[in-house]
């Protein structure tokens, strides 16, 4: 009787050890995963900040102005050029206007083919 | 039990005797693995899922800071990481090597300050350069001086540079606000608010302004090119939306970079809109019709004459464009009659004039969330001179922002909104209100404003905004200067809304001592040049802002054409 129970104890105590071993080492990989994951996150956190600051930078409308009256030929909006969406039929040109296989020399399209 | 084995009986009964006593101990440790068990079933389980975020406000060098964007969401301030070089002296072995391999990665370093910064033994710690790059931190890094070692900070950077500096404000070396929205920020508890956000969560929400980036843009342009144009010392603008008392844009120029604090130490570039005050001159005329027009004492038919100086005491009262007759209201607007004015306020009186510019903010400092607020100068004694030139806006000194809020009021329906430079909604504004005057009164102030643009001093502003209504009052205030108004020295300005069948929107454009130029004919008032840059300013932020254009017949046919190649 006794060494039965000694027996089947000896069996329990070594699975539980085992068990329970296995859980920690589990554990301990889950918690350097989660530790390397937030040290991750960070570091991205830190790169799209940058990248934010760096986007805020370009798009400076100061800056942007200055390109756009370099390179573009667009100018600021004047008020004769807005029309209410009511009245746009009656301001619709009879054919396009803007044709672009024929425009040779569009800025836009020739600084896309530059860059190709 | 071996060796002590009497008879059989007695043996079964020590044995019973033994069984009894394993059960006691089995039990005994049943009873104590399950409170074990039990224990670590509760710690693991229940209060692990409870808080399991205990731990991770990480400490930093610097405080990190709340982004600041504008009303869309542009930024305007964040912080970024950057690495700051230290020394720990009493680990540094070879001075001489270290100052050699250091000032060759970092040529601007001060070789002799190095020395001593690196010698004295007494210190443990020493800053060598703040802020540096992330190759030359690789390059130090790699030549592994002992005592030598990096911290990470975190900087402030303004990516728009001059861009609504002023609204800014900007902070010092160790991340603390100094002025403009920064300090406020810090006086209300947003650093600290910051701190305790989760680095991985971003849970800090970024300040919104009211302003709106593109509108300040093309205001801080189109002052710049007045004061070029116009070899003025100064200038300023801003923008304010007329029903929540959001400053939209606020410029002041020279201005300074936030990123180089030290450029905004310079007495020229004060914020001219908020820290400065002046006499705003015929601008605060409108002031005194709306309380004209809201006393009683006066309606749009009322005459006054202008026929003569008016003579208070031993000073005579001109008109600056005297038309030497009797002037009905509408053209003592559009005339700006000092004289005019001054029989107005005397109608109304001395304590109801005072009063009336007590309610309307006039005697106190104003400050909305910008700590640099100065106090108006006021008269020390209040006499019938002095209400006579309050009148026309000489004799007190305000800041150009309470010109501009009370501007909004007169065209608002009457109602007195403190302004803000975050954003707000038009309930919340509502609730803030004060009315300053009642609705007929605004109809009137708009009916004013809106004909000085047409057939007034404004005209110009109207030509150049063809289409988006606009209405305004001009005024040009001789500076003193060594105790004198001076003739020479202008502070010009106009102060408008738009549309003005609605107004949404109230501008005020100021250029200080503009000159006459080429193209003005000798004239140096604001009408040649104050108003001209409004009239830019506005072609430019309405369609910005939303506003409809309506072209009269007359400038339509230049519009229809299409342009075709």
């Amino acid at each position: 009787m006794l060494k039965v129970i000694n027996s089947f104890l000896v069996v329990a105590l070594l699975i539980s050890a085992f068990v329970v071993y296995s859980l920690e080492y589990s554990i301990k990989r889950g918690e350097r995963d989660i530790v390397l994951a937030k040290k991750k996150t960070r570091q991205a956190r830190e790169t799209i900040r940058l990248l934010d600051a760096e986007w805020s930078m370009l798009t400076q409308p100061e800056r942007l102005q200055r390109l756009a009256s370099k390179h573009l030929k667009l100018r600021p909006v004047k008020a004769a050029q807005i029309v209410p969406v009511n009245r746009l039929a009656a301001k619709l040109p009879e054919r396009p206007v803007h044709d672009p296989s024929q425009t040779k020399n569009d800025p836009l399209a020739k600084m896309l083919e530059d860059i190709n | 039990m071996p060796g002590a084995i009497p008879n059989n009986n007695g043996r079964s009964k020590s044995r019973l005797k033994g069984q009894k006593r394993l059960r006691l101990v089995v039990a005994g440790f049943a009873v104590c693995f399950a409170v074990i068990g039990a224990r670590l079933v509760e710690l693991s389980l229940v209060r692990g899922f409870m808080d399991d975020h205990k731990a991770g406000v990480t400490r930093q060098a610097r405080l990190p800071r709340p982004d600041i964007v504008d009303r869309n969401g542009m930024l305007l301030a964040t912080d970024i990481k950057v690495y700051s070089l230290f020394a720990n002296p009493r680990k540094i072995i070879d001075v001489d090597e270290a100052v050699e391999l250091i000032t060759a990665v970092l040529p601007d370093l001060d070789v002799k300050k190095l020395y001593k910064q690196l010698g004295n033994r007494k210190r443990a710690f020493v800053w060598l350069k703040r802020e540096i790059s992330p190759s030359k931190r690789a390059e130090v890094h790699n030549q592994g001086i002992p005592g030598v070692g990096f911290r990470k900070e975190t900087l402030r950077i303004y990516p728009n540079g001059r861009l609504a500096s002023h609204v800014l404000g900007y902070v010092d070396v160790d991340s603390h606000g100094i002025a403009g929205m920064e300090k406020f920020l810090d006086d209300q508890g947003a650093l600290y608010t910051a701190s305790l956000a989760d680095p991985l969560k971003q849970a800090a929400l970024p300040a919104h302004l009211s302003i709106d980036g593109r509108v300040q843009h093309a205001m801080s342009d189109e002052v710049a090119k007045a004061i070029d144009h116009f070899k003025a010392k100064a200038g300023a603008g801003v923008v304010m939306n007329i029903h929540t008392g959001e400053i939209i844009s606020m410029v002041s120029l020279p201005d300074y970079n936030p990123n180089e604090p030290k450029s905004a130490q310079q007495s020229q570039s004060i914020n001219r809109v908020t820290t400065g005050v002046y006499e705003l001159g015929s601008v605060i005329k409108a002031v005194t019709f709306a309380m004209a027009f809201d006393a009683g004492v006066m309606s749009m038919t009322s005459k006054y004459d202008a026929r003569q100086p008016m003579r208070i005491g031993r000073s005579i009262i001109h008109d600056f464009h005297a038309e030497k007759r009797i002037l009905t209201v509408p053209e003592v607007f559009l005339h700006s009659s000092n004289i005019g004015t001054a029989r107005m306020a005397l109608d109304v009186g001395l304590e109801g004039h005072q009063a009336f510019l007590r309610k309307a903010g006039f005697f106190d400092r104003l400050v909305a969330e910008l700590p640099e607020a100065a106090a108006p100068i006021l008269p020390k004694r209040w006499g019938k001179l002095t209400t006579v030139t309050a009148a026309f806006g000489h004799g007190f000194a305000v800041q150009p922002l309470q010109g501009i809020t009370v501007t909004s009021a007169l065209m608002n329906g009457g109602k007195l909104i403190p302004p803000t430079f975050l954003k707000r909604d038009r309930e919340s504004a509502q609730g803030l209100a004060v009315q300053l005057v009642k609705p007929e009164t605004s109809e009137k102030m708009k009916y004013l404003f809106r004909l000085n643009a047409e057939k007034g001093t404004a005209r110009k502003a109207d030509k150049l905004a063809a289409g988006y209504r606009i209405g305004g009052k001009t005024g040009t205030a001789e500076k003193v200067i060594k105790g004198r108004y001076s003739k020479d020295h202008r502070l010009n300005s106009f102060v408008g809304a738009f549309p003005m069948e609605d107004p949404q929107y109230a501008v005020l454009v100021m250029l200080d001592e503009p000159k006459a130029v080429e193209g003005t004919y000798g004239y140096a008032t604001s009408g040649w040049n104050a108003v001209p840059t409004a009239g830019k300013v506005i072609a430019r932020i309405a369609p910005l802002l939303g506003i409809l254009p309506k072209l009269a017949d007359v400038d339509k046919p230049k519009t229809a054409k299409v342009e075709t190649h």
